[in-house]
């Protein structure tokens, strides 16, 4: 079926059809040179393509695989795979085939290109992940869920969400991506992700208002005059997340 | 008089609680509990960014500013005329839970002015602590100050409440504190401190022994004096830092540059802040606790001030030439530690990839280490990155930052380092060196 030449792979988008062309790479002797999301395909002149349906079952096996090599791989496939870089998907495919050869140690070949690149995308998305746990803002609805909202660059809720699973372990919270229109919410029990239509209505509570003011007060004192530098605090606060941080809410 | 609202009482203790410089939230790992709020992250967080740039990961407030002592650097001293309040242990507890839970803050920084006598001091600190650890069920961050001069068995029971304790230090010599801060002595400061270092150790090896054994200030101690206010100079305060870390075992020193004080007395400063000295003595800071450095190779003449215009590892590496070039694909984590430019990151990075083959520098590069500074100082697989001396006078200007902007303004700087001359002759010099490297004559 596949003749092993130049031929570029559409997919769905998802991980799982990314895991389901490793599986066909080497069951089914396919080595795509590109990888692109369906939507996304543009068909160069003369280009050769066939299209990959998502595989539950083979995608399933792939993934145990990767997860069996070692935390810190895994992690870096599942962080790179939440950059939103279109062109991330062909790194990914050569850094877990890599992967699969040389174990863990696959993470010392930074002079490969696709190791590097995947490195980046990781650490990045790594970096936002940190980031939000501290710039997520909840509000206290009248029924007594925490609501926030977030948009962040990397598709990274679940890990976000994952990390107030263990902070705010006894209160339901919901965390709103209203960039990818889909929400992270918690019952206290079970995290689960469900996909929304970009707006919610919340009633918040009367208090809320008065919490917000007394954060922005405190922010504004703790702040020493002589030593402002706006740059600086633009450096480590990007204005991306300030739409969704109470204390940067004009009033 | 009407009692302030919570709202006036934020304002008035949060300004009042400004000058305090650590806000970190790192050193300590610990999950949720079913029933609690809260866990804490052994990287710290940071939860926003202040306009002046500095990290917000706590609510840092006094519980009162209402002072008995008369310090003369200090906003609070009981001479100065400013609005005073005091929070009551619920609104503390309120405020602190319900900013954790919409996720403002990491935990609590909770200091206090003197208010009566240290020993009540440290109870009302230890009463708020223990209202927000066992009523409110709060496991999230606490930091708390040990007030010198108060009761030692108090303090060690609030060292089981917390995550971090400190003593501030305050200034750089017994005669420094003698003249600005009557009411306080070395020895009343260093009481607390070396308390709280037993209670760390024998609290360390009880864990070892009985898993549930209560943890005494697991995130460590630490420490801050101002620098500025009093004549010490650099050399002097670096020994100081690495005799604390030495003696007294502390996770931190934070330095903060003194700011002048409204209507004080006159011999104390009153120029801008020295920001770029307070930047060099952290760099300096930095060295000891991650890079391996000993305070006196870092500076060695206690009268000495850092050099403002070099980060302290060129410095030192320009002072100690015979130590290179450093061979990149060979040199252990130590060596490679002390290239100026490399981190420890960079070090990181560096000893996992080579580990697949020689690295040259085009990987240094692909890899975001910087070579700025480094490439003075390394040689990949035997080769330097342009042919350049190591020579003293040709580094002192090749790595010099010369960088004077507004928020480094220094009102110290000799006049020659700015001088037209100088800089001509820089320019020649680069010039010279780059003709005898094309030409080969090295």
């Amino acid at each position: 079926m596949h003749n092993g030449g130049d031929v570029t792979v559409i997919f769905d988008g998802s991980f799982e059809g990314l895991l389901t062309i490793i599986f066909k790479r080497y069951y089914e002797k396919l080595f795509p040179t590109r990888i692109v999301e369906q939507d996304l395909f543009q068909q160069k002149l003369g280009e050769l393509y066939i299209t990959v349906e998502t595989n539950p079952e083979q995608s399933e096996r792939v993934y145990g695989a990767i997860v069996k090599i070692g935390e810190i791989v895994s992690q870096h496939v599942f962080r790179a795979f939440t950059s939103p870089n279109p062109d991330r998907f062909m790194d990914i495919f050569n850094y877990i085939i890599l992967a699969f050869e040389k174990k863990r140690s696959v993470d010392n070949y930074q002079k490969l290109d696709y190791v590097l690149s995947v490195h980046k995308m990781s650490s990045y998305a790594g970096m936002e992940v940190h980031k939000l746990t501290g710039f997520v803002r909840f509000g206290e609805s009248v029924t007594g869920i925490l609501y926030s909202e977030i948009a962040p660059v990397n598709d990274v809720l679940i890990m976000v969400a994952q990390h107030f699973t263990d902070r705010l372990i006894s209160h339901s919270w919901i965390i709103h991506d209203v960039k990818r229109k889909k929400a992270a919410i918690y019952d206290t029990n079970e995290l689960m992700i469900a996909e929304t239509n970009g707006t919610v209505n919340i009633e918040f509570t009367k208090d809320e208002e008065q919490y917000e003011k007394l954060w922005r007060e405190f922010l504004n004192t703790i702040a020493i005059k002589e030593r402002v530098n706006l740059k600086l605090q633009q450096q480590f606060l990007p204005l991306r997340y300030r739409p969704y941080m109470s204390e940067f809410k004009s009033i | 008089m009407a009692e302030p609202s919570v709202m006036d009482k934020l304002q008035i203790l949060t300004d009042a609680a400004k000058y305090d410089v650590a806000c970190t939230s790192s050193g300590v790992e610990r999950t949720g509990v079913k029933g609690a709020i809260g866990s804490t992250a052994a990287a710290g967080i940071c939860h926003s960014f202040s306009a002046d740039g500095r990290c917000v990961s706590l609510l840092k407030v006094l519980h009162t500013n209402i002072c008995i002592y008369d310090c003369k650097y200090c906003v609070n001293r009981c001479s100065n005329d400013i609005p005073r309040a005091a929070f009551t242990s619920e609104e503390l507890a309120e405020l602190t839970i319900n900013f954790y839970k919409r996720n403002y803050i990491e935990g609590l920084f909770l200091s206090s002015a003197i208010i009566k006598s240290p020993t009540h001091t440290m109870e009302l600190l230890y009463r708020t602590l223990d209202l927000v650890r066992n009523k409110y069920k709060f496991n999230g961050y606490i930091h708390v100050k040990a007030i010198p001069g108060a009761d030692i068995d108090l303090v060690k029971r609030t060292g089981l409440l917390c995550d971090r304790m400190s003593v501030n230090i305050e200034l750089p010599s017994e005669n420094s504190l003698k003249l600005l801060a009557p009411d306080k002595s070395k020895a009343s400061i260093l009481l607390p401190m070396s308390t709280v270092k037993q209670g760390i150790i024998q609290s360390k090896d009880e864990l070892t022994v009985y898993k549930n054994a209560p943890s005494f200030v697991p995130a460590g101690q630490s420490t801050q004096l101002i620098v500025g206010a009093t004549p010490e100079n650099d050399g002097k305060i670096v020994a100081l830092a690495q005799g604390l870390y030495d003696r007294f075992k502390l996770k931190r020193v934070f330095y903060s540059a003194f700011n002048p004080v409204p209507r004080s007395i006159s011999y104390l400063p009153t120029a801008r802040p020295p920001l770029l000295r307070e930047h060099r003595l952290y760099q300096a800071d930095w060295l000891m606790r991650f890079y391996g450095f000993r305070g006196n190779e870092i500076i060695s003449d206690e009268n000495e001030n850092l050099n403002l215009n070099m980060d302290p590892k060129c410095q030192w590496a320009i002072n100690n030439l015979h130590l290179f070039p450093v061979e990149i694909n060979r040199a252990d984590r130590e060596t490679l530690l002390r290239v100026p430019g490399i981190g420890v990151r960079s070090v990181y990075k560096i000893m996992t990839a080579r580990r697949a083959g020689n690295l040259h520098f085009d990987n240094l590069k692909k890899m975001n280490i910087v070579l700025k500074r480094a490439k003075y100082f390394i040689t990949c697989s035997g080769r330097m990155m342009q042919p350049t001396k190591l020579n003293q006078d040709y580094l002192n200007i090749a790595l010099s930052e010369n960088k004077i902007d507004e928020h480094y303004e220094q009102v110290s700087l000799s006049p020659e380092m700015l001088s037209p001359e100088l800089f001509a002759k820089k320019q020649a010099y680069i010039k010279e060196e780059t003709v005898k490297c094309i030409t080969g004559e090295m």
